[in-house]
């Protein structure tokens, strides 16, 4: 029979006296039996007959062994609530719940007692610092615990278990330790660079530190270094040939210099770029890369970090803030464009934009930030001077509005031909390298956007059902960039873009979207007024039938872009049929019923804005009776119109509802609008709009942040009170409640106040007698006190039951 | 006197004590000096005090002889002795039971509740009326206070006067019991007139009748109410423009907790402040405009940080009940002289409030915001823009999916803010909203039915109708959406074709179909009247299961008093129309209960009865919070007292003590 393990007992629960530890001290001798302990034979008798298990076999029995001990002790032990003690998780994952154990065995033979006493000495040494550890690292106690187990192996293992946890308590110490020396070095770095290569070798070695926080360190404070000592420059190895050329000292020094700041720096990218792709260091890396990208993205390895950090754009993770650190990095690449030539930002857009192709378009949970960078390009149009313009003229794609030029001519003239020159100096020799970039970077956000818009479009025809709401979650930054953009596609796309974009309009997309397709679509038009000759017909429909849906009053964004929307596409384009443009008129003034007061202003404005610019609009104004739904007579001006009487509300089409022969009955009904300025507004367009003129004209825009009310306030104020009162000394009572209230009240009359009386005497009886209960207590305490009193002082005189009897007396009475 | 007797025996078992155990004495003067010294000190004073009180013992206990022949003296010959005698009476009436640190220098002793009562009743109810007679001031003329100085015999009555004014609020102060409370009240509201010229009365009276109006229950907070508008008007502007500033203050501070059985106190306390702000509409303006602007600063607060306490500062009962109140008020009383103006701040405010936190768990709120603003709209004659609160609505998927979350309970929109996760996943929830929000949008529209432009104005909402038809999977909302389509295009549509006037013709426009509105013959308008009375059902059906249950009628009786009153003011039908189907259903069961008037009256009146019976016990549970100062080991004392009352056994042991004082009280 084989005997059984001795249970395993935690460390601390073991309570060892100072007798037992001076016995094993003194009798040292006692235990040596143990060394001499015949191994073999004990496993042999304990396995039995099975002598080939030796080794890992040994192992596996014990166990074994174990694992049945512990089916029984989970027989005889408790399970803790789970909810009073958390769980363990172990490393692979299972969940481990504490248990009490009913009872526990005491060990049985004589032997094994000797061979605990023998450990426990070392093992109480072991107490202080195994508690620490527990703390953090619960998992490896229990895990050294089942090593510790066998009595065979507990020797070999001590030295092992105290390195461990002498590295663990040394952790602490460590940190303080390098978090000075990481200090030191990066001061010395900082102050004399060339001479401290040693030190940022060190520093780079650090970062591969096996400790996450002191990597952290190094990585963080290398970031800093290398912001501030990196060249303005791209380093470039010597060629072989310059290698042998002989040079001076100096030249010499500050080749080594380069050669192992570029050497370190790849180290230190290399470093970077792993420790992004694990999930511990993922945050630092991306910080620092963030950072460096900022500070020096026209450095070496540039690139190398940028195919690093634009995946982040698309984390799968909201909750992390990574989609939020890259895409500052990038807009501020994108924005300080001059730190590196635009090459980082051709590089990062084409790299944007394989990603967006390869992604297939399905950027996955919080997409806005793929192409909400591009929002951030500028593109400078400056590039292409006078000189050149004629050099490379049909097939720029670049409008050259020079804004900065402009405000330059207002400026001081020799200011202006100073800078000018300056800047052509500057500016000249990699003018054509510029434009090339830019060429390439626009054609990479343009191949993004057209395969984002190609994408939206492509479901929709295939698969009707599944397409929802937010089934192309980059649409909507796509056209916006489109937006802003427009006047930089190139006239060959447009036909395609706008057979795109009138897809869209009248798809599935939210309304927003199809607001924002019609008004990327106009505002494309208006930028190549020569180019083309497409009708925009359709886009007209559309956004006739936008307006049904849409409600802007949402936050600010959406009320301006309805402005804008307004503005671009009655106000700017060119002239209008006058069908449509009443067919506008009707539906915008229809719509402002529901929209807030700003959009409400607004669509008034638009709506005068076209009654004074299309004369023969302002019919709508009179009532040629019928009220807008009789038959028109053929007027001698409009004989196209014979076979448009009659206004359909509903008609889809703004040049076929009729609207022309309409009345604009919707301006009877606003005059009564809550708003004092939309009901003036309305009032003066119906009543005195053909007779006067307006010069002043508001745009859209302008009516929207004039009285929008998104951010609160009111636009226009309220009527103020007088600041003057009135006074009166009285009030003459009309109607007064008093009618009613005698009627009601009298009926109950008279109270009677005996019960209140009686109330009252009680509650001052109640404190006299609570009064001199106090007393009585006070009196029968102190009696209490003084007879003990009395009998401490062995007095041993009885009597006196005086007091209390009288207080009993008292309260009887 | 016993409790004098008390002491003197004490003092003697003392004496003896001192001759029987003089080491006890003795220890006891060495330990606890405090003890007997104080026993001593109060022996003093008692014995002082006692020596002139025992010998004006004959004259100054009171008898109803006494009493009577005083009142006679008063009531005929208008004699002043006698009145300061009775005065003197009432007021040790008034401070009665307050111990002695009360040094007064006139002390009637009244030993008999029946000479109490006596007192008090002749006082309050009469004395008002002999003051007016003697001052030559004719009942039914009113009176201005300045005039009150003109009068020759003022200034001898005016220390009679305040005498009686102060020792009455004194004891309106002390006073627990409602009835009580009311009837001196009640009875003080004839000399708020006197009022005026003391000042610091008047202070303390609008002090207590604001605390009775905002804390006390229905009947009480009426005659407090009544009391704070006389005054009010009784002493002109500055005194209306505080009290409308403290009564809308004391209204939100009551309006903090909005339940099914608060929400028709709460709307009483509301129909109080509109009645107020009636008086003088220019203080109404001013007040009301600062009072608005306060909520306006609120909300822009909540708009401009966004942060979730700035959001619950907006979304909260208070915010929503003092809105709902100044609709009230508004609406109330509107006219280009009127707070009409302030219809335009307020409709924004609802507005913005109900697009703050755009979630469907809010839509209760959204909701009470709509018939707020429909309310406001029908009272001012004005448009605003409800329909895309309302249709914003419906665009939730919330309201287009089948719920997930079972059928779950009703909601009464009316008395909720916000709902919990799950409920918004119910059926329930959604039938309410989508209900309501057609409701609203129904109620919004026939506003406008019989106007020129109703073709247009419809012809969003419409659109968004069908669209929602279009995408919700429930055949019902789908019918009911249906309905509401296209009811009164043609209708107006057909009368419009026969008009020769223009936009711009403002009282032709006002004119258009006015024969039909006053017959009120529009399709929406029928349908819209069906829907009114389908909601009513509801919201009567949610109503019966929860509040009346646990509601007195009484409360409902003044309740629909009040909404009476406010109905039958002149140009407020349009008003009561609209007035929140709360009210009007509070009519309803007005009248359904006069039916059974007889019946309930008599139920009351038992209560009363009960009331009274009950007066003693009441009086020893409140003593009981004091009680709890002492400890268990008063059960030692209290042994010998068991044996006397078999009940008190299971009682509290104080209450023992109580009852064996009260025995032995009768038994003397």
């Amino acid at each position: 029979p084989v005997p059984l393990l001795p249970p395993e007992i935690h460390d601390d629960d073991i309570e060892i006296s100072d007798g037992d530890v001076e016995f094993v001290t003194k009798n040292k001798g006692y235990a040596g039996f143990l060394s001499g302990l015949d191994t073999k034979g004990i496993t042999k008798q304990v396995l039995g007959l099975k002598p080939d298990w030796n080794g890992d076999n040994l192992e596996r029995f014990y166990e074994k062994k174990a694992k049945v001990a512990a089916n029984k002790d989970f027989d005889n032990a408790l399970t803790v609530d789970p909810v009073d003690a958390l769980p363990i998780k172990n490393p692979d994952g299972t969940l481990e719940y504490r248990r009490v154990e009913k009872a526990k065995a005491v060990p049985s033979t004589e032997k094994k007692q000797d061979a605990d006493k023998k450990e426990q000495p070392t093992k109480t040494k072991q107490k202080a610092q195994d508690k620490s550890i527990k703390a953090k690292k619960e998992s490896k106690p229990r895990a050294k615990g089942a090593e510790v187990e066998p009595d065979v192996k507990k020797p070999a293992l001590q030295p092992e278990v105290l390195e461990e946890l002498q590295e663990f308590v040394s952790v602490e110490e460590k940190r303080g330790h390098m978090k000075e020396k990481i200090a030191n070095l990066s001061t010395e770095l900082l102050s004399c660079p060339e001479d401290s290569t040693g030190s940022l070798k060190e520093l780079i070695s650090i970062c591969s530190d096996k400790d996450d926080t002191v990597k952290h360190f190094a990585m963080l404070s290398l970031m800093a270094i290398f912001r501030d000592i990196l060249p303005g420059y791209r380093i470039r190895p010597p060629t072989e040939k310059e290698l042998e050329m002989k040079v001076s000292k100096e030249v010499k020094q500050t080749r080594d210099y380069e050669a192992t700041l570029l050497k370190c720096y790849q180290g230190y990218v290399q470093t970077l770029i792993r420790g992004s792709y694990t999930a511990s260091g993922r945050h630092i890396a991306l910080k620092c890369m963030c950072g460096l990208l900022e500070a020096v993205p026209h450095f070496n390895f540039g690139d190398n970090l940028l195919r690093a950090v634009v995946p982040f754009l698309d984390a799968s993770d909201p909750a992390e803030r990574y989609v939020t650190l890259a895409s500052l990095a990038l807009c501020s690449l994108f924005k300080n464009e001059r730190k590196h030539g635009g090459e980082a930002t051709v590089e990062a857009v084409q790299l944007i934009a394989d990603y967006v192709k390869e992604s297939d378009c399905n950027v996955q949970p919080d997409p806005m930030f793929v192409l909400q960078v591009f929002l951030a390009l500028t593109f400078d149009e400056n590039i292409v001077n006078k000189n050149e313009k004629a050099l490379h003229k049909p097939k720029s794609k670049f409008k050259r509005e020079d804004k900065k030029e402009k405000r330059n001519t207002s400026a001081d003239d020799i200011r202006k031909e100073v800078a000018y020159d300056f800047r052509e100096a500057s500016t000249l020799p990699d003018a054509k390298e510029r434009r090339k970039l830019q060429t390439a970077t626009l054609s990479a956000v343009f191949e993004t956007y057209f395969r984002v818009l190609k994408a939206a479009v492509a479901p929709s025809t295939a698969t009707d059902s599944s397409s929802s709401l937010c089934s192309h979650p980059l649409l909507g930054t796509c056209l916006q960039g489109l937006l802003k953009f427009s006047h930089l596609i190139s006239v060959d796309f447009l036909g395609d873009l706008l057979a795109v974009l009138r897809k869209l309009a009248e798809g599935k997309s939210s309304v927003e979207e199809r607001l924002q397709c019609c008004v990327a679509a106009f505002r494309i038009m208006k930028a190549n007024l020569d180019a083309l000759t497409v009708d925009l017909k359709e886009f007209y429909v559309h956004f006739y039938d936008v307006l049904l849906h849409l409600y802007p009053d949402r936050n600010l964004d959406s009320e301006n872009s309805f402005a804008e929307a307004l503005q671009v596409i009655l106000c700017e384009s060119r002239h209008h049929d006058l069908q449509r443009v009443a067919a506008f008129v009707k539906r915008l003034a229809a719509v402002s019923f529901h929209f807030g007061s700003s959009t409400a202003m607004a669509a008034l404005v638009i709506i005068r804005h076209l009654l004074l610019r299309y004369k023969k609009c302002r019919n709508l104004l009179e009532n040629d009776g019928g009220g807008g739904n009789a038959m028109v007579r053929t007027s001698s001006f409009f004989p196209f119109l014979t076979d448009l009487q009659v206004f359909h509300l509903n008609e889809p089409d703004p040049d076929l509802s009729g609207a022309l022969s309409s009345v604009l009955w919707e301006l009877a009904l606003l005059q009564s609008h809550y708003n004092p300025e939309v009901a003036k507004l309305s009032q003066q367009i119906a009543g005195t709009l053909a007779s006067e003129n307006f010069s002043v004209v508001m745009s859209p825009k302008d009516a929207t942040a004039a009285y929008s009310t998104q951010q609160g306030g009111f636009r226009p104020a309220v009527k103020l009170p007088p600041s003057k009162l009135v006074k009166k000394s009285s009030y003459k009572s009309r109607q007064a409640p008093s009618s009613l209230l005698d009627s009601v009240e009298d009926s109950e009359n008279a109270v009677d106040f005996r019960g209140y009386f009686r109330l009252l005497r009680d509650i001052t009886e109640n404190q006299a007698l609570r009064k001199e209960l106090v007393k009585s207590k006070t009196m029968v305490e102190m009696y209490a006190r003084y007879k003990s009193e009395k009998r401490i002082a062995a007095a041993g005189k009885k009597s006196k039951t005086k007091g209390p009897r009288k207080i009993n007396k008292k309260i009887k009475a | 006197k016993k409790f004098k007797s008390e002491i003197e025996k004490h003092k003697m078992d003392l004496e003896k004590l001192k001759g029987k155990d003089p080491e006890f004495y003795k220890f006891l003067e060495e330990h606890d000096q405090e003890l007997l010294g104080f026993k001593e000190d109060e022996e003093e004073e008692q014995d002082d005090a006692e020596k002139p009180t025992s010998r004006d013992k004959e004259e100054d206990s009171l008898t109803i002889a006494h009493v009577e022949t005083w009142i006679i003296a008063v009531k005929e010959k208008e004699n002043y002795a006698a009145l300061r005698k009775l005065l003197g009476a009432f007021r040790s009436a008034c401070h009665y039971g307050e111990g002695a640190e009360e040094e007064l220098s006139e002390r009637f002793v009244i030993n008999s509740s029946n000479v109490f009562n006596k007192v008090m009743v002749f006082i309050l109810s009469e004395l008002d009326g002999i003051f007016k007679k003697m001052l030559h001031i004719h009942q039914e003329k009113k009176v201005a206070t300045e005039d009150l100085k003109k009068i020759g015999r003022w200034k001898k009555l005016f220390p009679f006067v305040k005498s009686y004014l102060a020792s009455a609020l004194h004891v309106l102060n002390q006073m627990t019991d409602n009835r009580m409370i009311s009837f001196t009240l009640r009875r003080l509201r004839p000399s708020i007139v006197v009022l005026g010229e003391f000042p610091a009365l008047g202070r303390k009276f609008l002090k207590a009748a604001f605390h009775f109006w905002s804390t006390g229950e229905q009947s009480l907070s009426f005659v407090a109410f009544s009391c704070i508008r006389d005054m009010a008007m009784q002493l002109g502007t500055d005194c209306l423009e505080s009290c409308s500033k403290t009564i809308y203050k004391q209204f939100v501070s009551s309006a903090k907790f909005v339940s099914a059985t608060t929400l028709p106190r709460i709307q009483f306390l509301a129909n109080c402040v509109v009645e107020l702000y009636g008086v003088d509409i220019a203080v109404s303006y001013q007040c009301a405009f600062t009072f608005i602007k306060q909520l306006a600063i609120i909300l822009r607060n909540a708009l401009t940080v966004k942060s979730k306490d700035s959001f619950k500062k907006v979304y909260c009962w208070q915010y929503m009940a003092s809105l709902e109140l100044w609709v009230k008020v508004v609406s109330a009383y509107t006219g280009k002289d009127n707070l009409q103006p302030l219809a335009y701040p307020l409709a924004q405010i609802l507005g913005g409030v109900s697009r703050l936190v755009p979630t469907a768990r809010y839509f209760p709120l959204r909701m009470q915001c709509a018939v707020m603003l429909n309310r406001l709209a029908a009272a001012t004659n004005t448009f605003i823009p409800v329909a895309p609160v309302l249709l914003d609505m419906l665009d939730f998927k919330e309201m287009k999916k089948p719920p997930t979350g079972g059928a779950g309970d009703s909601v009464d929109f009316h008395v909720v803010i916000k709902v919990g996760k799950p409920v918004v996943k119910t059926r329930a929830f959604q039938e309410e909203c989508v209900n309501t929000v057609l409701e609203q949008l129904a109620e919004h529209l026939t506003q406008w039915c019989y106007s020129v432009a109703f073709p247009e104005l419809a012809l969003i909402p419409l659109a968004q109708l069908r669209r929602f038809v279009k995408e919700t999977n429930v055949d019902r909302f789908r019918r009911l959406a249906r309905q509401l389509i296209e009811r009164n295009v043609e209708f107006v549509t057909k009368k419009r074709e026969g008009v020769s006037f223009s936009p711009k013709d403002s009282e032709a426009v006002a004119s258009f179909l006015k024969a039909e509105r006053e017959a009120g013959t529009s399709p929406l308008f029928q349908y819209c009247n069906v829907l009114r009375e389908r909601a009513k059902e509801r919201r009567q059906a949610l109503v019966e299961t929860r509040l009346f249950s646990r509601f007195s009628s009484t409360s409902f009786y003044l309740l629909s008093c009040c909404s009476v009153e406010v109905k039958q003011k002149p140009d407020e039908d349009e008003l009561a129309r609209d007035d929140g189907k709360a009210k009007e259903l509070f009519n309803k069961k007005w009248h359904q209960q006069k039916k059974r008037a007889g019946t309930e009256i008599l139920t009351k009146k038992q209560q009363k009865e009960e009331e009274k019976e009950k007066g003693d016990q009441a009086g020893v549970e409140e003593d009981r919070v004091e009680d709890l100062l002492l400890s268990d080991d008063d059960e030692q004392d209290d042994e010998g007292v068991r044996s006397n009352d078999d009940e008190a056994t299971q009682k509290p042991a104080n209450k023992k003590r109580k009852r064996s004082s009260k025995q032995k009280q009768r038994t003397k």
